[in-house]
């Protein structure tokens, strides 16, 4: 799979934001004494997604990439805050904002998908009838 | 087209603005605002037996202390120590400066062999007595650590005593040990559980019940007669605690040691903490003397302790019933307004850690 043009720059954005947040959570958890944070280890894992949805789907939807990379970003500091959070040794109930609002930003990515998907279907249709 | 891009990049900067916003809230909210709570249940009156003995009156900016606490206290109203007892058995005039203390003894070979030797260092020794209780702070050298330990006698009538930061119960509402310790008039102090950490776990500080919120964490339960209950929060409630007579309720853990035995299992760790830390814990012995204790570590010096040997070193000790406080940076011990170990979170300086309560005798 060849990547080219603004593909191949997504790639490399998200890539390196990948990078940056696993060496981050890898640095915090190594000044934490021994007290680690499963959140804050894991997660790059949303960044990387993000990085494999990049390179894996060819026809991109602006709206839905919008959609999915708030998500990543969401779930990516949601994760941060809450490992952050552990290794305290404390809590928060405002991390289920970050969950809710990472959740329902995916859904909508994939409805988004699911309906430019389901017009170019249409189209298709159209154009072979 | 081109209307529908800046669209999403609108929508995107706008999102990333407010999620960004909202985390720095989020650690606002979980780091600095302070929220002063009110306790959940009407604050009962504490009966004259677990009243503490020392009373204070405040003169203008001076603290006086009563006639029946002024036993054993110098002019100025701190408690005045015997001396420090070096290891020819010689009192010594105490130094004030944590800095000036003796070297330390080399650790006993059979402690680097890492078996379960107690050695105690007899240069380390403070003792005090008043009207209320005898302290005696011993420092011992176990697995690489130095741990301090304060043996409390109480007198009749006396009780080990609680104090939030600011004499406020809430969240963000710290200050040091020392400074808290100083607010109360305490002579030995340490750490608690730094309950305004987390949002549950029991709270019952010198019979008021602030949080009645289970945590499901194994807890201390100090009676008004002085006795321990470990006790595991889904299994009673915080109001059947305080009317089974419960004074000072602490939701840290785990339990060290109970009816004698080790509680904790090798490799037992606090939540997410994986070794060696500084402690700190609170004991009672079989004649019904208590052992507040704190480890060093983090240094060069300190390994730390787990909590097994932090279990073994206190059942060598005799402790019946122990129970591990909020370690780590918060580990203190002050002892007439001098720090007794070494605070630290990173090991690079040593520093105390802002905390939410403290467990104190006045």
């Amino acid at each position: 799979m060849e990547l080219k043009g603004r593909k191949l720059k997504a790639v490399k954005i998200w890539g390196a934001i990948t990078i940056f947040t696993l060496c981050f959570g890898a640095v915090y958890e190594y000044f934490s004494f021994g007290v680690y944070s499963n959140y804050m280890i894991y997660a790059f894992i949303f960044l990387m997604l993000m990085t494999l949805y990049n390179i894996a789907v060819k026809d991109k939807n602006e709206m839905t990439d919008t959609l999915f990379a708030a998500s990543a970003a969401t779930f990516t500091l949601g994760f941060i805050f809450k490992g952050v959070v552990e290794i305290y040794g404390s809590s928060s109930s405002l991390t289920v904002i970050y969950w809710g609002a990472g959740t329902v930003l995916a859904l909508a990515g994939i409805a988004s998908a699911v309906i430019r998907f389901g017009g170019s279907s249409l189209q298709e249709d159209k154009i072979t009838d | 087209m081109k209307e529908g891009k800046s669209k999403t990049v609108i929508f995107g900067a706008a999102y990333g603005i407010l999620l960004a916003g909202f985390t720095v809230y989020a650690l606002l909210d979980v780091f600095v605002l302070p929220k002063s709570y009110m306790a959940a249940e009407a604050p009962q009156s504490v009966s004259s037996e677990s009243a503490p003995a020392v009373e204070w009156k405040k003169d203008g900016e001076e603290k006086i202390l009563s006639s029946k606490a002024n036993e054993g206290m110098d002019e100025s109203g701190r408690w005045k120590h015997h001396g420090r007892i070096d290891k020819d058995g010689i009192i010594s005039e105490n130094s004030s400066k944590k800095g000036d203390r003796k070297k330390k003894p080399e650790i006993s070979s059979r402690a680097e062999e890492g078996t379960d030797t107690v050695k105690k260092e007899d240069t380390e020794k403070y003792t005090a007595e008043s009207g209320s209780a005898k302290i005696e702070i011993s420092s011992y050298r176990y697995m690489d650590t130095d741990i301090h330990v304060a043996k409390v006698a109480l007198n009749d009538g006396a009780s080990i005593m609680t104090a939030f930061a600011n004499d406020t119960y809430g969240k963000n509402i710290k200050a040091t040990v020392s400074e808290i310790a100083e607010e109360k008039g305490a002579v030995l102090a340490i750490n608690g559980d730094f309950y305004g950490a987390r949002n549950a776990g029991y709270v019952i500080r010198n019979g008021v019940l602030y949080r009645n919120t289970s945590s499901g964490n194994e807890d201390l339960v100090i009676y008004k007669d002085g006795s321990f209950e470990i006790v595991c929060e889904d299994e009673i409630s915080a109001e059947e605690l305080l009317s089974k007579g419960a004074y000072n309720v602490f939701s840290f853990g785990p339990a060290l040691i109970e009816n004698g035995e080790i509680a904790v299992s090798e490799g037992e760790e606090v939540g997410r903490a994986m070794y060696s830390n500084p402690r700190t814990a609170i004991a009672i012995m079989s004649d019904g003397s208590y052992l507040f204790v704190v480890s060093d570590g983090r240094t060069d010096d300190d390994e730390g302790l787990s909590l097994s040997s932090l279990s073994s070193f206190l059942k060598e000790l005799g402790a019946v019933t122990a129970y591990n406080l909020d370690g780590g940076g918060s580990s203190t011990m002050v002892y007439n307004g001098e720090l007794i170990n070494d605070p630290t979170t990173s090991g690079r300086n040593i520093k105390e850690r802002e905390v939410s309560d403290i467990i104190y005798i006045s």
